[in-house]
């Protein structure tokens, strides 16, 4: 420490000394680097004024010949530049800091950009840093709880699994209902194979005016992905990796063999009217029950380890005239059951050159590769697991998987980990997305922009069921295989002009889309009747016999004309003007083309004279914003009507005359020239207000968002129609929403930091016009319904009112004529120990015209909370979110609470399909057990209604989404690296809820859970879905 | 900015409204429009394949949904099935399999409407237009009569071409007898005997063949148009005569009566070759199929992959005898039912599934106990002994693999000349002529080895009795109490008005309002 200070002081000395001599020439020598001591080559120093100029050699060391009263000016690429005075120096230091790009300050907001502060419309911006918080594989997930007005979740905690953003309430019942992904200008369907760390930022448009530049496609709200590029004068490889293990967070109890035991004999009794195969379990003799014990668990055989890794390698070199950057990506997602698992491979090549100041041209692609192993059969599995009775053995005496159901009689139980065993369920999809553009700086106020754009997925199922598995060994092995091919182009030509005065500024865009949508399908059908299973599903030649082979091709076009004009006064009032005229090829002739506009107006009040003084509040802006956009999001073909080839094709089977099939043909659609887009209609007012230098900011918007000839695909039809459905214009609905963020900079002290971030979004929902009456959404499958005046997929039942406990409640329970004054009894053939229904229409009647909305799947609320801690190094992140009021059709249920027959074996319709029970089951209503809220064994119910207690339960939830704490390295003693970090992570670490099945958050909307062409019709339907893991994560990030 | 005009300019070239009308038009490639079919001879027949196929769905269908059969044999007392479907009193997914059934129904309509209704006339030969025509009108008239019959009163759909067609009201029964009384006299025209068929052969395939037992074997024939027709009258005039329906007075019942036997008589005359076969147990065997006693079925060949097969068998198997590999054995017959039957009727044990024979030769008689009790009307496909009895195979050796999993060719009777015998009696009666009316029972009850001598009593009630041991399982038992009003005998919990009808699938009622009111006390 003396030695410093005496050294120092000897410079001083040196300095004051030097200073008298002046306006001498000399050479002044020095060394230029950045703040990590690495010297940078090819630095440019000139003498201010002069022409002599010098440049850094490898070693980042300069001369130059100055005179004392001279100064240098020191420049680099993508570094701020320095200034420094010679004064007497002779040997220069110069830090040269990496110039910030402060990406906060720019917006993307589609085909351009624009300072946050000139933003007029409602766009939500996360930046790559802030979902890189969280140790999350898929950008999707790490975006739950942070974008005000999204409702985000993870809908499938499988391996790769799905998830769903719905912007400002549900604003589509066709397609996904998900918004609008651009990834640098590309349009994809899925952004689960999106590398995190590969994220720049993500902008989320919400109001209209924002949405409607791009027009058919932005009725649902439009995800902008901005990837990382590299920076000029740069070269940075960063490398980062971690391992995650996961752990069951909740699980699904059900009954122990003993307990199984009571079950079974006290429903036999109940049900004397079911005729069972045997009277007794193998194994399991009825005289010595008690002695039944915990059975076989099939729950714990069908687990693995349950884990993940990820690792990541980026490398970017840039110049101001060119530049590139490549990153590969890794990721291995097991499952919790035996396996499955997704890997993940991604590679990233981007780059740009500059041939001349005016020509710019880049590329980028994305190579990807996913497979998903055991997915479907996984997700199957599930839900067989939990079917299977704990007296049903999973392995015979030798050790081989069994097959005799607990009867011992039958040959008709599906093993399901034989399945997972022995089969090949391969999913595996390459796919390609790249970019080529061209800019031209024709002068500098007009630019002209080209690019194309090319995705390419081939998807391929590879399926094989050996003769190792029963339904394998009922056709001698089972094989099929089918690919998917799709095709998109999408070109644009963009024109832009600009003018930047003193006063005012305006911009405007205008320019034309052309994209065309191409996919092509084979399968192979079943092809079964093999002599061996070692082909696997790769030799279907063995297979000795085929059916149901297929193949498919549609295209799609849509042409769209753009046009944005932005206007700004004296940095205070801004306007954006903005339209889109889109056509498709998939509506009727006359309805092809649509005409999407938007108006957004913005002012800056803080900066008129009454606030710009205020101490308190720093930033108050208004933003007013009125536009329309659309959705296109059907099915090619639909306006057309089409005849089904039937063929010869295993699922729809069609005749024989002698003993020969015969080739058939039928309607399949009707046509349906006036089909036309969905329009959505949205006002926002929002507002921006910042307290005390923008410590506190507080972001709050309220919309009003209507969508009018809601498209509808499977829109039902009367069965007598013939057509059990079509795509019609089906009706129209709301979505009235509240959305704010509150965030503050609590503490901010120079060691000791402490941010908070709160989001908050409300919507409510309502169908305000349906064609016809309301009607149930998908009756086999759950209750939700869709009408005028309710929320789209309210639940519709007939309300429990509980369980009669006594007869003489069941006398009681009766109704007054209201004209004859007489009473009758409501549930006459009711027993002690079934369900007290609501007669709600008041007829005296208890049957299916009573049904009512008792649930509904959109929450009252969602909340997320986020706190940061920097203490030193270390930082601290936690993450809470909630999700308040709504309710969640809890599928599994139907095989697990089934109290009211005697399931005996899945394949033994028409009992059911259950084996097991759920272990509340227990608490059922027997004469010893009045007072319960579960029904006796073997109840009863008339007219159509359910004997079993309601599916649908109370969805709400406070989750501790994430916990994470890193530490930050200091840099000294570490030669040649820049940064380095280590974090570790828990998510899910406690989730507050009343719901009963694994997760509130689980929805299959179509069978599965992984498939990404999903319908956003079925809301909140649970079925045995993945659970969700608590997670625990440990990584390294490393940049040199 | 001069550059700027340029590139304008370029824009408005590349894609001028015009050009981009062209890159919107809509491609397809997979599948043809209603526009552009119907167009010719082989689309016509593709299409009536169609309806036949839309036909089978209603009976029974490759996902084992054999509910149309548990609608109408479980509450006649002879099948012992679920309570719901035996005691009417539906659960949920009764109700939902109710509908599947009601919606197979009517796309089966509206594939023969679609096909009537747009078959290019100019473009199709006149022989086989006219066939292909009356062939739909056939399938429709027997889905209109088993609508109308289990539902009352019905929509007629015309064939949906666009959502304007799609919602169509409630009419009267008595409309829906019209219609199908005058497609069934123009089909009785159009359509061939089952004899002439084959002299058609199928457009473009070749397989021309001589025998109707050849290619074309199970398609609609003259003689299945007339016995059907005859059956509606029947059905029309009893239902009058026992005042269990009256059709607002828009039909006579002795003009009915009168029709009905004149189609049967007509039939009986000898014009189509029907006659009974000898053995009844015979009767369903493959090599009788669509001949001389089976006036129409619905056509199931035994299939593994293509799902072709029936597989009522393995519904009808019972567990653990090692007969099939799939033995569900939900259907069952009742032991009150079986009792009906004296020992010396050849179709007791023709229709019961007394006996098997296990692995060791063994006759095992069968079953052990009442409940288990089993028909085997759709077994004959199966490997059977010469005298008829189910063996357990030593190997699964079957004729294929199919019907190892219970799938077999057995179709189901629709029409057969027996019920035509007795129809033909029971309107021979009705106007009178109990002679005759006498010797066509007698024609029946020789067959099943009881003699040509009648016991004394009412013949009506005879041939009741009769129609009930000599049609049972065959669909056939619930129309007859409906329309004779005799549930109050066999199901007196089921004499309520209620139970006259199944109820209409409340999500038709709720989303095309001209199905209401629904049906009462539903």
């Amino acid at each position: 420490m003396k030695l410093i200070l005496t050294l120092g002081f000897n410079f001083v000395i040196l300095l004051l000394f030097s200073h008298s001599v002046s306006a001498q020439k000399s050479i002044i020598r020095g060394q230029v680097t950045d703040e990590n001591k690495v010297p940078l080559v090819s630095v440019t120093i000139t003498v201010a004024g002069k022409n002599t100029t010098a440049i850094t050699n490898a070693n980042g060391e300069f001369s130059i010949e100055a005179e004392t009263r001279d100064k240098l000016k020191f420049s680099f690429v993508g570094m701020e530049n320095k200034t420094v005075d010679v004064n007497s120096r002779l040997f220069f230091n110069v830090v040269l800091k990496l110039k910030i790009e402060n990406i906060d300050e720019v917006v993307v907001i589609g085909y351009e950009t624009v300072r946050r502060s000139d933003v007029t419309g409602s766009i939500s911006k996360i930046t790559g840093n802030d979902l890189r918080k969280q140790a999350i594989p898929n950008i999707v997930s790490a975006l739950v709880g942070k974008v005000p007005g999204a409702y985000i979740r993870t809908t499938g905690n499988e391996p790769g699994g799905a998830n769903s953003i719905k912007i400002r309430g549900l604003s589509s019942i066709n397609g996904t209902g998900e918004p609008l992904y651009v990834v640098d200008g590309i349009y994809i369907d899925n952004i689960n194979f999106i590398n995190p760390s590969d994220v720049k930022s993500i902008e989320i448009l919400k109001d209209a005016a924002s949405t409607s530049i791009y027009g058919s496609r932005g009725a649902n709200g439009v995800v902008l992905i901005t990837t990382t590029k590299p920076k000029a004068g740069q070269v940075l490889t960063t490398y980062s990796t971690y391992y995650t293990t996961k752990y069951m967070a909740r699980k699904i109890d059900v009954v122990d063999a003993a307990q199984y035991a009571t079950l079974f004999y006290e429903m036999k009794a109940n049900r004397p009217d079911i005729i069972l195969p045997t009277v007794e379990i193998v194994g399991f003799p009825e005289n010595i029950r008690n002695a039944w014990g915990k059975g076989y668990d099939m729950v714990k055989e069908s687990r693995q380890p349950w884990t993940l890794q990820n690792h990541d390698i980026n490398v970017s070199y840039g110049k101001a005239e060119s530049s590139i950057g490549l990153g590969i990506n890794f990721l291995k997602d097991n499952g919790a059951i035996k396996n499955q698992d997704y890997t993940r491979f991604n590679m990233k090549i981007n780059g740009m050159i500059k041939p001349t100041e005016k020509v710019e041209l880049g590329f980028s692609v994305f190579p990807t590769q996913y497979i998903y192993n055991h997915m479907d059969d996984g997700q199957k599995a599930i839900e067989t697991i939990f079917g299977v009775t704990p007296v049903t053995p999973i392995y015979d005496k030798d050790g081989k998987f069994n097959f005799i159901n607990m009867f011992g009689t039958d040959k008709t139980f599906e093993n399901p980990i034989a399945r997972l065993n022995n089969s090949t369920d391969i999913d595996k999809t390459d796919q390609i997305l790249s970019d080529i553009y061209a800019n031209f700086t024709i002068t500098p106020k007009l630019t002209f922009r080209t690019s194309l754009k090319y995705n390419y997925s081939l998807r391929e199922r590879l399926f094989y069921l050996p003769s190792t598995t029963l339904e394998g060994s009922l056709s001698s092995g089972k094989a099929n295989v089918s690919h998917l091919k799709i095709q998109e182009y999408t070109n644009n030509y963009i024109l832009s002009y600009g003018i930047n005065k003193s006063k005012y500024a305006i911009t405007m865009l205008g320019g034309m889309e052309i994209s065309e949508k191409g996919r092509s399908s084979v399968n192979s059908g079943d092809v079964t009747q093999f002599n061996s299973d070692i082909y696997g599903p790769y030799n279907l030649a063995a297979g000795a016999s085929a059916a149901g082979y297929s193949s498919f091709k549609s295209k799609e076009t849509l042409a769209g004309f753009l046009g944005r004009a932005n206007f700004k006064y004296d940095d205070k009032y801004f306007l954006t003007f903005t339209s889109r005229y889109d056509g498709s090829s998939k509506f009727g002739a006359n309805n092809k083309w649509a005409f999407f506009p938007g108006v957004a107006v913005a002012w800056d009040m803080n900066k008129e004279r009454f606030l710009s003084n205020n101490k308190i509040i720093s930033n108050w802006k208004w933003r007013f914003s009125a536009g329309q956009s659309g959705s296109s999001s059907i099915l090619p073909y639909q306006s057309q009507g089409s005849i089904y080839n039937m063929g010869l094709s295993k699922s729809t089977p069609t005749y024989a005359f002698g003993n020969t099939a015969v080739a058939a043909e039928a309607p399949e659609t009707f046509s349906n020239p006036d089909l036309k887009w969905e329009i959505s209609t949205q006002f926002n007012v929002g507002v921006e207000i910042g307290f005390w230098g923008n410590r506190l900011n507080f972001n709050g918007d309220v919309y009003l968002k209507k969508i009018s000839n809601l498209l509808v695909k499977d829109f039902p039809l009367p069965g007598v129609s013939g057509f059990a459905s079509s795509t019609r214009n089906g009706g129209d609905m709301k979505n009235i929403g509240f959305e704010f963020s509150l965030s503050g900079d609590i503490i901010k002290g120079k060691k000791f930091k402490l941010s908070s971030n709160i989001v908050f979004s409300k919507y409510k929902n309502e169908i305000t016009k349906w064609l016809g009456q309301g009607s149930m959404i998908n009756e086999n499958k759950y209750t939700g319904y869709v009408g005028e005046g309710y929320a789209y997929g309210v639940f519709w039942e007939v309300p429990q009112l509980g369980i009669f406990s006594t007869q003489e409640e069941i006398n009681n329970y009766s109704f007054r004529n209201p004209t004859s004054g007489a009473l009758s009894m409501l549930q006459p053939t009711a027993k002690p120990g079934d369900i007290k229904y609501a007669d709600t229409n008041g007829d005296g009647v208890i049957n299916l015209s009573d049904r009512t909305a008792i649930g509904s799947p959109h929450p009252d609320f969602t909340i997320g909370m986020g706190v940061d801690f920097t203490y030193k190094n270390w930082a601290l992140n936690i993450f809470i979110n909630s999700v308040i009021g709504k309710e969640v059709y809890n599928s599994s249920n139907v095989q697990l609470m089934n109290t009211s027959l005697f399931n005996t074996n899945k394949y033994d319709e028409p009992y059911g399909e259950a084996t097991s029970f759920s272990t509340r089951v227990l608490n059922r209503w027997t004469p010893e057990n009045q007072n319960t809220s579960v029904p006796k064994l073997g109840s009863t119910a008339t007219n159509g209604l359910s004997a079993n207690l309601t599916n649908i339960e109370d969805g709400s939830f406070i989750r501790f989404e994430n916990i994470a704490l890193s530490y930050n390295f200091p840099r000294k003693n570490m030669k040649g690296i820049k940064t380095f970090s280590i974090f570790g992570s828990v998510q899910n670490a406690f989730l507050i809820t009343k719901y009963r099945g694994t997760d509130p958050e689980n929805n299959q909307p179509e069978p599965g859970g992984w498939a990404t062409n999903q319908s956003s019709s079925i809301l909140a339907y649970d079925n045995f879905g993945y659970p969700r893991p608590i997670a625990y994560t440990l990584g390294l990030n490393l940049n040199f | 900015m001069r550059n700027a005009k340029y590139l304008v300019a370029l824009l408005l070239i590349v894609c001028s409204l015009s050009a981009c009308k062209k890159y919107l038009v809509e491609e397809v490639f997979s599948s043809s429009q209603p526009t552009n079919f119907y167009m010719n001879e082989q689309q016509g027949i593709s299409a009536l394949n169609g309806v036949y196929a839309g036909l089978r769905d209603t009976y029974f269908t490759y996902a084992n949904d054999y509910t149309f059969f548990s609608m109408l044999e479980a509450p006649t007392g002879t099948v012992s099935f679920s309570p719901g479907f035996e005691g009417m009193n539906y659960s949920a997914k009764d109700l939902a399999d109710i509908k599947k059934v009601w919606d197979r129904m009517w796309v089966c309509v509206n594939r023969a409407s679609m096909l009537i209704k747009l078959l290019k006339k100019e473009n199709v030969n006149e022989i086989s237009y006219k066939r292909i025509i009356a062939e739909a009108k056939f399938v429709r008239s027997l889905c209109y009569f088993n609508l109308v019959r289990m539902w009352g009163d019905i929509p007629l759909n015309d064939g949906v071409e666009t959502i304007d067609g799609a919602y169509p009201a409630k009419v009267s029964q008595s409309l829906v007898y019209k219609q199908i009384i005058k497609d069934l006299e123009s089909a009785a025209v159009d359509l061939p005997t089952w004899k002439q068929y084959a002299a058609y052969g199928n457009s473009g395939t070749g397989n021309l063949v001589n025998d109707y037992k050849g290619y074309e074997r199970g398609r609609a024939t003259k003689g299945a148009a007339q016995a059907l027709l005859a059956k509606v009258y029947l059905t029309i005039a009893s239902s009058i005569a026992s005042n269990a329906n009256l059709y607002d007075n828009a039909f006579d019942k002795n003009d009915m009566y009168t029709k009905a036997k004149v189609l049967c008589a007509s039939i009986y005359a000898g014009g189509h070759d029907y006659g009974l076969i000898t053995d009844y147990s015979d009767i369903f065997k493959e090599v009788n199929e669509n001949g001389k006693e089976d006036i129409f079925s619905v056509k199931f060949i035994e299939d593994s992959d293509l799902k072709l097969g029936n597989s009522l068998a393995g519904m009808t198997a019972v567990k653990g005898t090692g007969i099939l590999t799939t033995e569900v054995g939900t259907l069952k017959s009742t032991s009150a039912f079986l009792n009906e039957f004296i020992v010396s009727d050849k179709r007791r044990a023709a229709t019961f599934f007394l006996e098997y024979i296990n692995k060791s030769n063994v006759r095992v008689l069968y079953p052990a106990g009442i409940k288990t009790l089993t028909f085997k009307k759709y077994w004959s496909d199966y490997q059977l002994s010469s005298d008829n009895i189910p063996m357990q195979p030593t190997t699964y050796i079957f004729k294929t693999s199919a019907a190892d999993k219970g799938r077999f060719g057995d179709d189901i009777p629709i029409l057969r000349y027996s019920d035509l015998l007795l129809m033909y009696a029971e309107s021979l009666n009705a106007l009178g002529d109990m002679a005759n009316a006498k010797q066509r029972v007698a024609d029946v009850r020789e067959r099943s080895g009881l003699g040509r001598v009648l016991p004394a009593g009412d013949l009506m009630e005879l041939i009741i009795s009769e129609r009930r041991r000599e049609l049972c399982f065959e669909i056939q038992l619930w129309f007859d109490y409906q329309r004779l009003n005799i549930v109050q005998r066999y199901r007196p919990t089921l004499s309520a008005v209620k139970y006259k009808y199944f109820p209409i699938p409340i999500s038709d009622l709720m989303t095309n309002p001209g199905l209401l009111p629904q049906n009462p006390g539903w």
